[in-house]
C-alpha cells in the first residue's frame, strides 16, 4: 500500500485498492465482471522504475556534456574550432539520421514515437544543429551582418522537425527562434530579464508575434493539423500578447489609458478561447495579466489625487482589498461557469 | 479533530479510485456514476490553476488589510502585537468559516489563510518577549505547526512541526557545556528511526487514514534527517560551526571512521530497500542523497578533475540505465522499465515543452541582439544573449 499511496501524494494519480472495490462490490455498484478486472489488473501490476530510470538517463547525459564541454572549453586551443565543428556537425547529422530512419510516417494527428529514446535524440539533433550554426557565426562569421538568414535557417529546420517528427519541445524551441528572428529573445521567465522594452517598437513586434501565434493556433485547431500543437501556440501567444499590452500601458505615459483597450480586446479573446477550450489555465492568465493592467490604471490615477494626502493612499489599500474580494467571487463563479459538477 | 468533513474525504478517495479504475477500463460509465451518486463529496476544491489565482488573491487580501489596521491602528510595540494576534485570530475565524460553511477543501483560500494566521500568531508570540531563546521558539512553532496539522491535514505544516522538533532536540542536546554535545548525531538519528517507525505504525492504522499525505511527508523526511545526522561533512561543518573547534581540511574528526560509513551505506541501504520492498519512498530518498554523498566525498578527497569525473561519471549512469532499461523492458523479479500509469500529471499539461524551451532558450536566444539592433536602433534594450559564443 505504501508506494501506491506515494504514487498518488506524488503524480496525483491514485491507484486501486482492491478492498475499497471489494466493499463497492458488496454495496452491488459494481459488477462481479468489472471486481475481477479491478483484481487482475492489481495482481498484474508490476513496481515500474520508469521515471527513476529515466531520470537517471537524463542525469547521466547531463554529466556527460557538462564534462564534455569544459573540457573542450579547456583545450579549445590545442583541440581548434575545425574538430568541434566537425564534431558537432556528425553528432547532428546523426541524431537526425536516426530520426528518418525510426520516425513514423507523416499525419496530420498526433504520432506517438516510435521508442523511448527517440524524442531526446531528436532534441539533441536539433539542438546540436543550434549550436552549430551560433557556432559557425561566432568562430568565422559565415553570415557576416545578415543575422536574420543566420536566425531563419535554424528556425525552418526547426518548425519542418517539429511538425515532421511531432515534437512538442522541438515545436517550443521554433517559436523561440522565430521570435529571436523578429527581435525579440521569448521565454515566459526571459522576457522581463533580458527585454527591458524600453524601446516601444518592440512592443509592436511583440503584438504582431502573438498575433501570428495565436492566428497558427487557431489555423491548426480548425484545419485540424497537428491539433495537440494549438496549446503551445496559444500559451506563448497569450504571454507575449499579453506582456506586450502591458508594457504599452506602462510605456506610453501620457495617453496610457489608450492602451486599455488593446488589453481589454487580448483579454476577451483569450477569455473566449479559455471558455471555449474549458482551460483553466488561460482563465487564470486573463485575470491576473488583466488585473495587473487596471490596478496600474487605478493607482496612478490615486497618484494624480495626491491632494488628498493620505486619503489615497487608504484608498489604494481599499482598492486592493476589494478587488481582491471581487476577484475571487468571479475565479469561483467563472469555474462553476465553466466545470457546473467540479465544485458544489 | 479534523476541520474537513471526514465522510467527504473518504468518499473522496472511493471515488478517485473509482475514476482511475473507470480509465483503465475495469468499471463501465453506469458503475463509476453510480458509485458518483452513493459517495457524494461537498467539498470546493477547484482546478489547480484556479486554486493558484485564489491563494494569490487571498494573500493580498490579508496583506492588505493587514497594512490598512497597521496604517489606522498601530502605535508602540504592544499595539503591534495585539494587531498581530488579533488578526491572526480573524484569520483563524475565516479559514474555519470557509472550511465549514463554504466547504472549501484545499481551494487556495484555505491554505492563505493556514499559512497566514499560523504566520501571524507566531510573529505576534515572538514579539511578546524580548530576544526570544531558539528553544522556545521552537517549542511556539512547534506547538502551532502540529495543532494545524492536527486540524487541517497540511502535509507542508507537518514537515515544518518536524524540523522545529529536530531544531528543538538539537538545540536543547548542543547546548555549549553539556555533556550531550558528542552524541548529538546519534541523539538525532534516534529521534529520526523512532518517527520513521512511528509514522510506519501510524500508516497502517485505519484511524489516521485521513493523515497518510502528512505521514509520507514525514517518512521522507524522518529518511533524509536520518541521513544528514550522520553525514561526514554535516557533522564535521557544523561541529567546527557551532563548538567553534577550528580544523583544517585534512584534520579527521573523532570517530570519523563511523560517520563515512554512515554517509557511504545510509543511501546504498535505503535503495536497497527501495527496491527489496518495492517502496518508492525510500527508493527516491535513496536516490537523491546517493548524489549527496558523492558530493560529500568528492568535497574531501577530490580523485579525479571535476570533468573527468562528470564524464566518467555520466558514461556509468547512461550505460546503468540504459542497461536496466533493456534488461527490465520483459519484467523481472516483479519490476518493470515499462511506465506503469498513463496519465501522468506533467505530460496532461504539457510542461515538458515548456521546460525544454526554457532550459535550453540560450542557444537560440543567442543571435537575438544582433536582431534588437536592427529592429530597434539601438536601444540598448536587447540584452539577449549573455555571450556564450
Amino acid at each position: 500500500m505504501g508506494n501506491r499511496d506515494i504514487l498518488l501524494y506524488f503524480t496525483g494519480t491514485p491507484i486501486m485498492d482492491i478492498q475499497t472495490f471489494k466493499q463497492l462490490h458488496r454495496k452491488g455498484l459494481i459488477s462481479d465482471n468489472s471486481l475481477q478486472k479491478v483484481e487482475e489488473l492489481e495482481k498484474g501490476r508490476l513496481f515500474s522504475l520508469h521515471w527513476e530510470l529515466k531520470t537517471l538517463l537524463y542525469l547521466g547525459v547531463t554529466l556527460l556534456s557538462g564534462g564534455l564541454g569544459i573540457l573542450v572549453y579547456k583545450n579549445i586551443d590545442t583541440i581548434g574550432h575545425q574538430a568541434i565543428l566537425a564534431f558537432i556537425a556528425v553528432v547532428c547529422i546523426g541524431c537526425f539520421y536516426y530520426c528518418r530512419r525510426k520516425a513514423a510516417p507523416f499525419s496530420a494527428d498526433k504520432v506517438l514515437p516510435p521508442d523511448t529514446f527517440f524524442d531526446y535524440i531528436l532534441l539533441l539533433g536539433c539542438l546540436t544543429l543550434i549550436t552549430f550554426i551560433a557556432y559557425l557565426q561566432y568562430a568565422y562569421v559565415v553570415f557576416g551582418d545578415h543575422y536574420g538568414l543566420a536566425t531563419c535557417i535554424p528556425m525552418v529546420i526547426l518548425f519542418i522537425s517539429a511538425y515532421s517528427f511531432d515534437h512538442l519541445g522541438v515545436l517550443s524551441l521554433a517559436i523561440t527562434n522565430l521570435a529571436a528572428w523578429m527581435g525579440i529573445a521569448v521565454t515566459p521567465m526571459r522576457i522581463l530579464k533580458e527585454n527591458s522594452f524600453v524601446d516601444t517598437r518592440i512592443i509592436y513586434t511583440g503584438l504582431a508575434l502573438g498575433t501570428i501565434l495565436s492566428l497558427a493556433a487557431l489555423a491548426s485547431d480548425k484545419r485540424n493539423f497537428k491539433k495537440h500543437f494549438a496549446f503551445t501556440y496559444n500559451n506563448f501567444s497569450t504571454h507575449i500578447l499579453f506582456i506586450s499590452g502591458l508594457s504599452g500601458l506602462f510605456l506610453h505615459q501620457p495617453f496610457y489609458i489608450l492602451w486599455l483597450l488593446p488589453l481589454l480586446g487580448i483579454a476577451y479573446y483569450v477569455y473566449r478561447q479559455a471558455m471555449k477550450k474549458e482551460s483553466f489555465y488561460f482563465l487564470l492568465l486573463v485575470t491576473i495579466y488583466l488585473y495587473v493592467g487596471l490596478s496600474y490604471v487605478v493607482i496612478s490615477i490615486l497618484e494624480r489625487l495626491d491632494r488628498f494626502g493620505m486619503g489615497s493612499i487608504y484608498l489604494g489599500f481599499l482598492y486592493f482589498i476589494l478587488s481582491a474580494i471581487a476577484l475571487v467571487r468571479l475565479l469561483i463563479k467563472l469555474n462553476h461557469k465553466m466545470k457546473p459538477h467540479d465544485s458544489l | 479533530m479534523i476541520a474537513y468533513n471526514r465522510t467527504s474525504l473518504d468518499n473522496m478517495i472511493i471515488r478517485k479510485q473509482a475514476d482511475e479504475a473507470f480509465g483503465a477500463g475495469c468499471i463501465s460509465p453506469e458503475e463509476n456514476t453510480k458509485i458518483g451518486v452513493n459517495y457524494p463529496v461537498y467539498f470546493y476544491t477547484p482546478n489547480i490553476f484556479i486554486c493558484i489565482g485564489l491563494f494569490l488573491l487571498t494573500t493580498v487580501i490579508v496583506a492588505f488589510s493587514l497594512g490598512l489596521l497597521f496604517l489606522i491602528g498601530a502605535g508602540g510595540i504592544n499595539s503591534v502585537i495585539f494587531l498581530l494576534i488579533f488578526s491572526a485570530l480573524v484569520c483563524y475565524g475565516a479559514l474555519e468559516y470557509t472550511v465549514h460553511k463554504r466547504r472549501h477543501f484545499r481551494s487556495g483560500v484555505d491554505y492563505a489563510l493556514l499559512w497566514m494566521s499560523a504566520g501571524l500568531l507566531f510573529t505576534g508570540l515572538y514579539l511578546t518577549v524580548n530576544n526570544m531563546s531558539t528553544t522556545s521558539q521552537c517549542i511556539i512553532i512547534f506547538t502551532i505547526s502540529l495543532l494545524f496539522t492536527l486540524r487541517f491535514i497540511n502535509h507542508i505544516m507537518a514537515l515544518v512541526a518536524y524540523m522545529a522538533l529536530l531544531a528543538f532536540i538539537f538545540n536543547i542536546s548542543a547546548e555549549p557545556g553539556g555533556t550531550t554535545r558528542l552524541i548529538t548525531p546519534f541523539i538525532l538519528m534516534t529521534v529520526s528511526v523512532a518517527c520513521w517507525f512511528l509514522c510506519f505504525r501510524f500508516y497502517i492504522h485505519e484511524n489516521f487514514r485521513h493523515y497518510r499525505q502528512c505521514l509520507n511527508v514525514l517518512k521522507v523526511s524522518a529518511l533524509i534527517s536520518f541521513y544528514l545526522a550522520g553525514n561526514y561533512f554535516v557533522v564535521r561543518e557544523l561541529s567546527n560551526y557551532m563548538f567553534g573547534s577550528f580544523q583544517h581540511v585534512g584534520e579527521r574528526i573523532s570517530l570519523g571512521w563511523l560517520f563515512w560509513i554512515l554517509t557511504v551505506a545510509t543511501p546504498v541501504l535505503y535503495i536497497s530497500q527501495g527496491i527489496w520492498k518495492k517502496d518508492h519512498i525510500f527508493l527516491w530518498v535513496g536516490l537523491l542523497l546517493m548524489a549527496a554523498t558523492v558530493f560529500t566525498v568528492r568535497h574531501y578527497y577530490s580523485v579525479l578533475p571535476a570533468e573527468w569525473a562528470m564524464m566518467f561519471g555520466g558514461i556509468g549512469i547512461i550505460a546503468i540505465a540504459y542497461g536496466l532499461i533493456r534488461y527490465l523492458k520483459i519484467p523481472r523479479y516483479g519490476l518493470t522499465s515499462q511506465e506503469n500509469n498513463n496519465k501522468h500529471l506533467l505530460e496532461k499539461f504539457q510542461i515538458e515543452s515548456l521546460v525544454i524551451a526554457e532550459t535550453f532558450a540560450v542557444p537560440a536566444a543567442a543571435p537575438a541582439p544582433a536582431n534588437d539592433f536592427q529592429f530597434g536602433g539601438g536601444s540598448g534594450g536587447g540584452g539577449g544573449a549573455g555571450g556564450q559564443y
